[in-house]
């Protein structure tokens, strides 16, 4: 392993592959970190070693992914698995665990290629062994082709929701419920984006199609499918066995051992804030999101950042970011000439805004709805430390608006996850209770590790001499 | 505006000194750049500890650690406070010596608040020590506080009193007038006062110099880190080190704060920080060493912030030589929040024109200038 590159990627999902790939082709000493053991990302999850079977059930939307890793096993690239990168700098240091012990790298440019979380929102009981999300359910599946055998309920919004059914039903698993947690009504403001969506019809049929074909499994399997569903919660003693909410008006209650929830995407800005990254906020979406270009240029000049880590823009739009951001750091190398970038970027903006085109339909569609973070205030928020909204509640009533000062005082988001579960919600409930604009108000501060270190593997690094002050 | 004291930066020590001057009668107004508890003080490691201070503040440490047991009284908050013996190690004789005499100096100066241990004391109170150690010294009396509980309960306390705490509101300009000073701040309003306190922390000096005094105060970025849940491990009792950099902290929540000298690069114009996470891993090679069953700890968190140190390590405290009128509490250098209480009560002392209750002598600002012409 060399200690020092042109370019550290880290993050091999479509972004950080294609990417990477690129940089290689211009000639750039490239290492690509990735804490998975093999490429492809969050959707191309495991595809090197998944069976025909996995292949058939996940579709063209999976398989399509071999195209990309394979243009990156043809490209030159020192590819690193199973590293955690749990520190990076702007000066381009990164700092990752690997069999056990901790290591440096350095690098001229950093693209952070971290891809998207599902937003994490806490209500009553998704502490609960049992509840877990969609995509962790699908992230299972692609990994070792596990499969719920008992009673599971799918709950949320958004089209992770309807993928996973999709699969789940292919797979006969036992799905008793799904409630689909959309308000009627968003479909609505949602429609002025529709002439721009139907740039991409054939997409958007699909999409039709996809939620039909559920509809119609469900309807010949006897699996109910409820819209506009409200105050989700699991209950049981140590383990789920009632999924409840409300429709409309009535109560309804599922028997089920396991609940999977997606209230849709976000971008892991973990990493990037830890380095320094600005963000802004998304007003639709509800998220942050990095101040980043379609080049990857961030506010940091050796900082960049490709794919969903950018903004959800799904896996396609992921590779074309990743590869135009490999373009603009091999023209800022002076490896291709500006006329020669101008010629190269082009085609692949083009496509990318075809790409992107049916995003703020689908954004807008479905866009958080306003009682999402209307938790209960006996409902955990923060579980690595057991704090409940009401105790934020008090907080914010006291007159605290920043994340920061309300971790500190009753350790909210100071557990091992650094509030990257119970962030977003933290800072739903300080909008809520202060008033103030989201954009003003302080997120909280991502310290490194962002994920924890071993002591042993720190104190197996190789370190110079201490400079006392 | 007008008011009979300024007090720049609404850090502990500005809002200590606040509260006990408003308790005195004075009008006090503070002008804090963010928000009280932002920096050094919301955000130390909440040692609240007379063990290993240098001697020279260990009057004044003793004094203060009253006062943190009546902080429910005097702020109407417990700022998180709990005891946590502090017990530094000896990992051989030589060291164990140097705890010896320690104790010595202290008793001949009337202290008896730290006593060397043997080892099945080290033992009773820290069961997970390495074999090698033969003995340490320990404080019963020190404790842990939350800092930015603290932070904003000394806050609360002072605006309870009558000080207005502009926060939000940098002073980027001071200047003496004939009856005092006057600053204009980042929002381009100007304050009156007879007085002015410089207890800006790391931008002490800079602060200073705006006032044509400039100070021995440079900045630094403590780096500490905190590890995952180890109940029992540490049983209660913080640790140090006699010959080696290192303080483990013992949260009650079974987490360890691991600190004891190790800094990172910064910037403090643009108030940027990079966490040097090779500092820790000295830090955790050290650990492993002390406490073998830590090695299954898990590092969670490093977390710095600024702080203003001064090169023998002890701060400046008391009136400028070359301003009169003008009143430094600065330079704690990384161990100022067990002494704030007391800096507040000494610093409206003389600012009142009294005797302070114990002597600030050996944090006179023109002490390196004695040392030169001692020379
Ligand atoms: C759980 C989940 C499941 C999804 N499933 C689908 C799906 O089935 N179909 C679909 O269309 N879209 C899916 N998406 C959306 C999909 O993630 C994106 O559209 C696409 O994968 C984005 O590509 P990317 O390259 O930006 O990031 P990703 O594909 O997410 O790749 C990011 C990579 O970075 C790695 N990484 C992140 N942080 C670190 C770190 N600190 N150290 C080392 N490595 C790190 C991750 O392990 C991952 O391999 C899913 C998203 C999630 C969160
Ligand atoms: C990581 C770390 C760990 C520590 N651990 C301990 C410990 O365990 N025990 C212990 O006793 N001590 C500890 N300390 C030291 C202790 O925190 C400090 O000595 C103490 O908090 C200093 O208080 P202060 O009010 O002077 O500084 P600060 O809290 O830094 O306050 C100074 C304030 O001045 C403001 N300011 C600066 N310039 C201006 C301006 N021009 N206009 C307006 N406002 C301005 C700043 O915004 C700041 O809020 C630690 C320090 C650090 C950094």
């Amino acid at each position: 392993m060399k200690t020092k590159y042109d370019a550290i990627v880290i993050g091999a999902g479509p972004a950080g592959l294609a990417c990477s790939a690129e940089l290689a082709n211009r000639g750039l000493d490239v290492a690509v970190l990735d804490e998975q053991a093999s490429p492809g990302g969050q959707i191309y999850r495991n595809i090197t070693q998944a069976t025909p079977r996995q292949h058939a059930i996940l579709g063209s939307d999976y398989t399509d992914g071999l195209e990309v890793i394979k243009a990156f096993k043809e490209a030159d690239v020192d590819y690193l698995p199973l590293s955690r990168v749990w520190q990076a700098e702007e000066t381009g240091d990164v700092y990752f665990s690997r069999e056990g012990a901790s290591h440096q790298l350095k690098a001229d440019y950093l693209v952070l290629c971290t891809g998207a979380m599902e937003r994490p929102v806490p209500f009553p009981g998704w502490t609960l062994p049992g509840v877990m999300t969609c995509g962790g359910m699908s992230n299972l599946y692609k990994d070792s082709s596990l499969v719920p055998t008992e009673p599971v309920v799918l709950a949320g919004s958004g089209p992770l929701l309807w993928v996973v059914a999709e699969h789940l039903f292919a797979l006969n698993a036992p799905i008793v419920a799904i409630l689909d947690t959309t308000p009627l009504m968003q479909v609505l403001p949602a429609m002025k984006h529709m002439p721009r969506a139907l740039k991409r019809i054939g997409f958007m049929l699909k999409g039709v199609k996809l939620i039909a074909d559920v509809h119609l499994t469900a309807l010949k399997r006897k699996v109910p499918i409820r819209r506009n569903v409200k105050n989700l919660r699991a209950e049981g003693n140590d383990q789920v066995e009632w999924v409840k909410a409300t429709c409309g008006k009535k109560e309804i209650a599922y028997a089920a051992t396991t609940l999977l929830v997606n209230e849709g995407i976000v971008p892991n800005t973990s990493l990037l804030r830890q380095v320094g990254c600005e963000h802004t906020w998304d007003p639709i979406q509800r998220f942050w999101f990095p101040k980043v270009g379609l080049d990857g240029r961030t506010n940091l000049p050796s900082v960049f950042v490709a794919g969903d880590g950018n903004f959800v823009h799904g896996a396609k739009s992921a590779e074309y970011k990743g590869k135009l951001t490999a373009l603009t750091i091999a023209n800022e190398m002076r490896r291709i000439s500006d006329a020669e970038f101008e010629e190269q970027a082009q085609p692949v903006r083009d496509m990318l805004e075809l790409d992107i085109s049916p995003r703020p339909f689908i954004d807008k569609m479905y866009a958080p709805r306003p009682d999402l973070f209307g938790i209960p205030d006996n409902t955990t928020v923060c579980r690595c430390e057991g704090i409940t909204a009401g105790q934020i509640r008090d907080m914010i009533e006291a007159g605290y608006t920043d994340h920061n000062e309300i971790k500190a005082i009753i350790r909210c988001g100071m557990g091992p996850c650094q509030g990257r579960m119970c962030g977003p919600a933290v800072f739903e409930l300080i909008a809520e209770g202060s008033n103030l604009e989201p954009q003003k108000i302080r997120q909280h501060r991502l310290r490194p590790p962002i994920k924890p270190v071993s002591l042993q593997e720190l104190a197996n690094a190789k370190v110079g001499e201490t400079d006392e002050s | 505006m007008k008011a009979d004291v300024l007090i720049v930066g609404g850090g502990i020590m500005g809002c200590a000194t606040a509260l006990e001057l408003a308790r005195k009668g004075k009008s006090v107004i503070i002008f804090e750049k963010d928000t009280p508890g932002r920096h050094a003080s919301g955000n130390n490691s909440g040692g609240v500890r007379c063990q290993g201070r240098d001697i020279r503040e260990i009057a004044i440490a003793v004094e203060a650690r009253k006062m943190w047991g009546l902080h429910e009284k005097t702020i109407l908050s417990d700022c998180g406070f709990f005891v946590s013996p502090r017990l530094r190690l000896a990992e051989n004789d030589k060291e164990l010596q140097v705890l010896v005499k320690r104790q010595e100096k202290l008793n001949a100066m009337g202290y008896d608040h730290e006593v060397v241990v043997d080892l099945a004391e080290v033992r009773r109170l820290s069961p997970h020590v390495a074999d090698h150690v033969v003995g340490g010294l320990v404080c019963y009396s020190d404790g842990l506080a939350n800092p930015m509980l603290t932070s904003k309960a000394y806050a609360a306390a002072a605006e309870r009193e009558g000080v207005t705490i502009l926060k939000g509101t940098r002073v980027i300009e001071a200047s003496t007038t004939s009856s005092g000073f006057k600053v204009r701040t980042s929002r381009d309003k100007f304050y009156e006062g007879e007085m002015l306190v410089n207890c800006t922390g790391a931008w002490a000096g800079r602060f200073s110099a705006m006032l044509g005094d400039p100070l021995p105060v440079f900045s630094a970025a403590p780096t500490m880190m905190v590890t995952g849940r180890m109940p029992g491990m540490m049983n209660g009792t913080s640790l140090g080190l006699t010959g080696r950099l290192l303080g483990l902290m013992a949260a009650q929540n079974g987490t360890i704060v691991v600190g004891g000298g190790y800094r990172s690069p910064h910037d403090l114009e643009k108030e940027k920080i990079w966490v040097d996470p090779m500092q820790m891993a000295k830090a955790a090679k050290i650990m492993v060493e002390i406490m073998p069953g830590l090695k299954k700890a898990q590092m969670m968190r490093c977390w710095t912030a600024f702080e203003g140190c001064i090169k023998d390590k002890v701060p400046i405290v008391g009136q400028s030589i070359k301003v009169p009128g003008l009143f430094h509490v600065c330079g704690f250098s990384a161990h100022g929040f067990q002494l704030a209480p007391m800096m507040g009560r000494v610093m409206s002392q003389i600012m009142l024109g009294q005797k302070p209750e114990l002597p600030l002598d050996d944090f006179r600002v023109d002490r390196f200038e004695d040392q030169k012409t001692a020379k």
